[in-house]
């Protein structure tokens, strides 16, 4: 069992799906339960981070050791809008202001040592359009429309995941392929549990309500943010392209109903791969123009 | 009066007799190699180097106990011998270069094991973190150069090893490395002949 964990993929991929399933799971008994969900995906993300990076120290160093405490802030924040979920503008306001705070923080070092400031510039506006999008998309989940409905919120943070993660093992930071990887492995595993309560209920899972999707969405965030400011040979373009996929995807959101069959069973398929286009540009630009493992 | 300034000069050369008995080298980075080798098994060790040294070494051949030692390596100098795992090597993963760009090793003892050698304990600092060291050194003694008779050399090399998931390098251990990082310094280091 030691042997298997050994190995980087499968630790990277199998315990965080296995989280997602568990996940899943408890969407489906608490019927999405908004703190149950908030609780269990700030654990999950917490989980990811100590598997792979273990406990960071106090104070932190590094960026990545800051990047445990900021995982955990956005867990925690996650669980308290779920507890209050009223004022939408200030938690979206408030949201925004976050990820501009963590990027400085993550970028310090840059800050302070008159380093590359433009890096540290576009690492916040990468933050803020993630947020801008991924604020989008939670604030417009339709629980009672139709049979994709509960698949695009996370079908957005599952496409952004994936496609940080090749772009940052593409620009040399396997640590942060590794981190992004593992949460959308976690996300993959929720989502199929979701679309398993479709084929036998009839019905996706209320997998990310509000402060369930704030506590993933700060620790996708979070890893593009630190790719940008640290990898070492980073493909801007793949992060610009990456950081407007959320938005991007929110406004196709209209259009993506039209496009579906009516096939109950395929509409969360085909509606994840429409909104995995900017996910896929932003890998294949990051593959082709990178120095990283795919090149 | 005269005996005043007398016993004063007298009191300033004893006052100032210890730091003459020691040396003060620079370390000439031309001449200097910070070399790793880092077993990744079942594969053979991992060898590298950093390029940019620079540091100084006081030595006391009187009392080698208050012999120092500063040096400082800059971390984007390392070569593996591939870029593409030079690159690697720089990110958070590893040595960070774009937050830490330098280590350090400062003595905070020596201790001589023989007529050339002695252990010396520091503070090694990387990514941030500082933790206690000890190097085997071996000091090859000094001559002028020979083209510059007023400037003498000396040769020193040192060995020791540390465990990199001790400063938080924790993809280290967890990609197969490990768990200690051997390391030599070999360097020459000038002063002038007095």
């Amino acid at each position: 069992m030691s042997a298997l964990f050994a190995n980087p993929v499968t630790l990277t991929v199998l315990p965080p799906l296995l989280a997602g399933l568990l996940l899943g799971l408890l969407a489906w008994v608490t019927a999405g339960n908004r703190v149950a969900m908030a609780i269990g995906w700030a654990l999950g993300v917490v989980f990811v981070y100590w598997l792979l990076e273990g406990v960071p120290p106090l104070p932190p160093a590094a960026a990545k050791q800051k990047l445990g405490y900021l995982i955990a802030l956005g867990g925690l924040a996650g669980v308290v809008w779920s507890l209050f979920p009223g004022n939408r503008p200030f938690t979206a306001l408030a949201s925004l202001v976050l990820a501009v705070v963590a990027v400085l923080w993550l970028g310090w070092s840059k800050v302070i040592g008159g380093g590359n400031m433009g890096v540290v510039l576009l690492a916040a506006a990468l933050a803020i359009l993630l947020a801008a999008g991924m604020i989008g998309w939670i604030r417009s989940q339709d629980r009672a429309g139709a049979a994709e409905e509960p698949f695009l919120a996370p079908a957005v943070q599952l496409t952004t995941a994936i496609a940080g993660s090749i772009v940052a093992a593409s620009g040399l930071f396997l640590g942060m392929g590794q981190m992004l990887g593992a949460l959308s492995a976690m996300l993959g595993g929720a989502l199929a549990i979701s679309y398993a309560a479709l084929l036998i209920k009839g019905r996706g899972l209320d997998l990310l309500p509000p402060g369930a999707a704030l506590a993933v969405g700060n620790a996708v965030l979070c890893g593009v943010a630190l790719t940008a400011l640290l990898a070492p040979s980073p493909s801007l373009n793949g992060l610009i392209v990456l950081a407007l996929g959320p938005v991007l995807a929110f406004l196709l959101r209209g259009r993506i109903a039209a496009l579906l069959p009516q096939t109950q069973f395929l509409r969360p398929i085909l509606a994840g791969a429409i909104i995995a286009i900017p996910a896929i540009a932003a890998s294949l630009i990051a593959v082709l123009t990178g120095t990283g493992p795919f090149a | 009066m005269k005996t005043k300034i007398v016993l004063a000069l007298a009191a300033g050369i004893l006052a100032t007799a210890p730091a003459v008995a020691a040396d003060k080298y620079t370390v000439d980075p031309s001449h200097a190699w910070v070399l790793y080798m880092v077993p990744n098994r079942p594969g053979t060790d991992e060898v590298g180097n950093f390029e940019k040294v620079s540091g100084e070494i006081v030595l006391d051949k009187a009392d080698p106990s208050k012999s120092s030692v500063k040096i400082e390596i800059a971390t984007s100098s390392l070569h593996s011998g591939n870029a593409k795992r030079d690159q690697d090597l720089s990110s958070p993963d590893f040595f960070n270069t774009g937050e830490f760009p330098k280590m350090t090793f400062v003595s905070t003892k020596v201790e001589k094991t023989g007529d050339n050698t002695a252990k010396v304990t520091g503070d090694f600092t990387m990514l941030g973190a500082t933790k206690p060291v000890t190097l085997d050194v071996t000091y090859f003694g000094e001559k002028p150069l020979p083209w510059d008779p007023k400037t003498l050399k000396a040769g020193f090399s040192a060995k020791g090893s540390i465990k990199p998931t001790d400063f938080g390098m924790k993809k280290f251990g967890d990609y197969g490395f490990g768990p200690d990082a051997n390391l030599v310094l070999n360097m020459d280091a000038v002063r002038p002949a007095n």
